[in-house]
């Protein structure tokens, strides 16, 4: 009898604890807007934090409106968080980008600007003692991909190849889908590959951390200038809110409190400021090499990589 | 006495032991050569003539060698640009914090002249001396978390489908064969492909990774349990049976006291196994210190990724020691 009443007495508890979570009453002011940061070129979560907590905050103070910021790990899976409607606000690649918008998702909320540009690079590189002079010499040789849906790691670099009439399955060697520009250098540097595909910013930050032998490889080509990574809103937000976030992000150099050392963009760098007005034909160069980049192409490389190397 | 009792050893290798063996051998070279083990031998056996100064050069020693040797000396202290530090006041540093200053060589790719150009740069860092190793802890204490609710739900899931999979508490064979192909089920999918959809479903961050530890490890406890369940000696069963007690009486009486000891040395392994695993699923973003360790990995901060390798490898020594301390309280 006496397990029965103790048995009945915890069950009471759970039963009156559930309901006082789910039931609890909900803070009145309106929930803070879910932000999906992507740290591109690699990063840890607390450093794309740091990267961009002090540009919400600024645009918070201006705005009355708080933001709920997370890093994500994935391009894919922030396409999917903003179409799922589980993120109001996403900062992504350009070609993340674009896909969220092509599936009526999101809209261009702001997109840094340094010097006047909103472009980054990426190329093409080779050891320094490489024999390989331009992109036509990588005919037969082996190159590392980033992310599949990375703009500077795998959409342009592919792009570039064909441009320049080398089909990326059949005329190379052997295709190696690393998953990061870190990874991808990496190979390089350890002869499993004979060039990688990564941004210059993400080379930057390699000489600068002293990995060894990265000073010693060389640029064989360069990419057409990249669209910034932009920062994208939700189109379930209300048209107003849109707009109000828009004006709070353009102003952000001019916000209190805020040092040009806080305005940070892709990778972390330093930039001047944030334009939420872009020209239309701003992305028009990776919509082109987006289109270039066919699904099905995707896939035969997917399917190259998972071969076994030429030795 | 008897010593006169005929004995013999038992055949080790009968013919059928002898064709089995044959048999085995073929597969593992045949399979063998598929995934290149002859390959990994040599690659192996130059790395240590390499290391041994008897050959010039190895991949494998170089590619290794030069990623581990800079996971020393580990990273302790965290490094903040003064400048970026919202309402930093210099009068009020946290406790044992210093200001460093350092002029770095800043290296930059030319877009148009695609040569490095380097300019000097000084920079104001405020450094705490064990910052990053407070950071460490406290994504190992979220990992920990989660692994510790992860085996919670695997418990509560686990522990009703193994009762409903074992043939000596459930009579009716379709359920028994339901609970076990369900347990299978959650079994088949690793939990990082778990972590993956259920990021998408519940947002990047620690209920990902929960759901994905439990489910994943509901799934074997679920078949562990049953298996223990199974084993179990029928005796007592029996004489409760006789007496005319219930299924769940004689789970309850005679089977549970006995598998007792080994459904805790399961939970045990499911709670190291969910810490190693909880780990690792940052990678797809489901919380833990696996997010860290993969970003510290693309930022070339090899140090940063000692710091977390050894505090990973502390813990799992230290729930080791912690589980087999409970292990003989128990006996």
């Amino acid at each position: 009898m006496r397990q029965w009443i103790i048995a009945g007495v915890l069950a009471a508890l759970c039963v009156a604890g559930t309901a006082w979570l789910a039931l609890s009453p909900r803070p009145t002011p309106p929930p803070p807007l879910r932000v999906l940061l992507i740290p591109a070129d690699g990063g840890t979560e607390s450093g794309t934090l740091a990267d961009y907590r002090p540009i919400f905050d600024a645009v918070a103070r201006r705005t009355g409106l708080s933001f709920d910021l997370k890093v994500a790990q994935s391009y894919g899976g922030v396409v999917e968080a903003m179409c799922n409607n589980a993120a109001d606000i996403a900062f992504v690649g350009s070609v993340t980008y674009l896909q969220a918008q092509k599936r009526g998702c999101a809209e261009l909320l702001a997109v840094a600007v340094k010097s006047g540009r909103s472009v980054y690079y990426s190329g093409l590189f080779v050891r320094g003692d490489s024999p390989v002079r331009s992109i036509d010499d990588l005919r037969g040789k082996r190159i590392a991909f980033g992310d599949v849906n990375s703009t500077s790691a795998f959409i342009f670099p592919v792009a570039m190849l064909l441009d320049a009439g080398i089909d990326p399955v059949r005329d190379l060697s052997a295709v190696r889908m690393t998953g990061t520009h870190a990874n991808s250098l990496a190979a390089l540097i350890n002869g499993q590959v004979d060039a990688a595909a990564l941004s210059f910013d993400s080379y930057d930050k390699a000489v600068r951390a002293n990995v060894p032998r990265a000073r010693d490889l060389r640029v064989i080509a360069r990419s057409e200038p990249i669209p910034y990574p932009p920062l994208a809103a939700n189109m379930r937000l209300a048209p107003a809110l849109r707009s109000r976030l828009r004006d709070a992000f353009e102003k952000i150099d001019r916000t209190p409190g805020i040092t040009p050392e806080m305005i940070r963009g892709y990778g972390g760098a330093r930039v001047d400021g944030y334009v939420g007005h872009v020209p239309a034909d701003h992305f028009f160069p990776a919509t082109r090499k987006m289109a270039q980049v066919t699904p099905a192409l995707k896939g035969e490389m997917l399917r190259k990589s998972a071969e076994r190397a030429v030795r | 006495m008897n010593g006169a009792l005929a004995w013999r050893f038992p055949a080790l290798l009968g013919a059928r032991a002898v064709a089995l063996l044959a048999v085995a051998l073929l597969l593992l070279w045949y399979t063998g050569q598929r995934v290149e083990i002859d390959r990994m031998l040599a690659l192996c056996g130059e790395a240590v003539l390499a290391q041994a100064g008897m050959a010039d050069r190895s991949q494998v020693a170089d590619g290794l060698g030069s990623t581990l040797a800079e996971l020393v000396p580990i990273q302790l202290s965290s490094r903040r640009e003064v400048s970026r530090i919202e309402g930093y006041d210099p009068d009020h540093l946290p406790p044992f914090a210093h200001i460093e200053t350092a002029e770095t060589r800043v290296s930059e790719l030319n877009p148009d002249t695609l040569r490095r150009e380097e300019r000097m740069v000084r920079t104001a860092w405020l450094v705490e001396p064990f910052g990053y190793a407070f950071h460490v802890a406290a994504k190992m204490l979220e990992t920990l978390e989660i692994a510790l609710w992860g085996s919670v739900i695997a418990v509560l899931i686990g522990l009703p489908l193994a009762l409903l999979g074992a043939r000596n508490v459930t009579p009716h064979p379709a359920l028994r064969a339901g609970s076990r192909a369900a347990s299978g089920f959650l079994r088949a999918i690793p939990e990082l492909i778990a972590a993956l959809f259920l990021v998408i479903a519940f947002g990047f961050g620690p209920i990902a990774g929960v759901l994905a530890l439990g489910l994943h490890s509901a799934g074997f406890l679920g078949k562990f349990y049953a298996d223990d369940i199974e084993d179990a000696d029928p005796r007592p069963q029996q004489a409760l049976a006789a007496m005319g007690a219930g299924r769940l009486t004689i789970w309850g009486s005679a089977i549970m006291p006995q598998v007792l000891p080994q459904h805790i040395a399961c939970t045990l392994y499911t709670f190291d196994r969910n810490v190693r695993m909880g780990s690792v699923i940052g990678l797809v973003g489901a919380g833990g210190i696996g997010q860290e360790l993969k970003g510290r990995f693309d930022l070339y901060e090899y140090g940063h990724v000692g710091t977390i390798l050894i505090a990973i490898f502390f813990v799992i020594l230290t729930l080791d020691f912690a589980a087999s301390r409970a292990r003989q309280a128990w006996r």
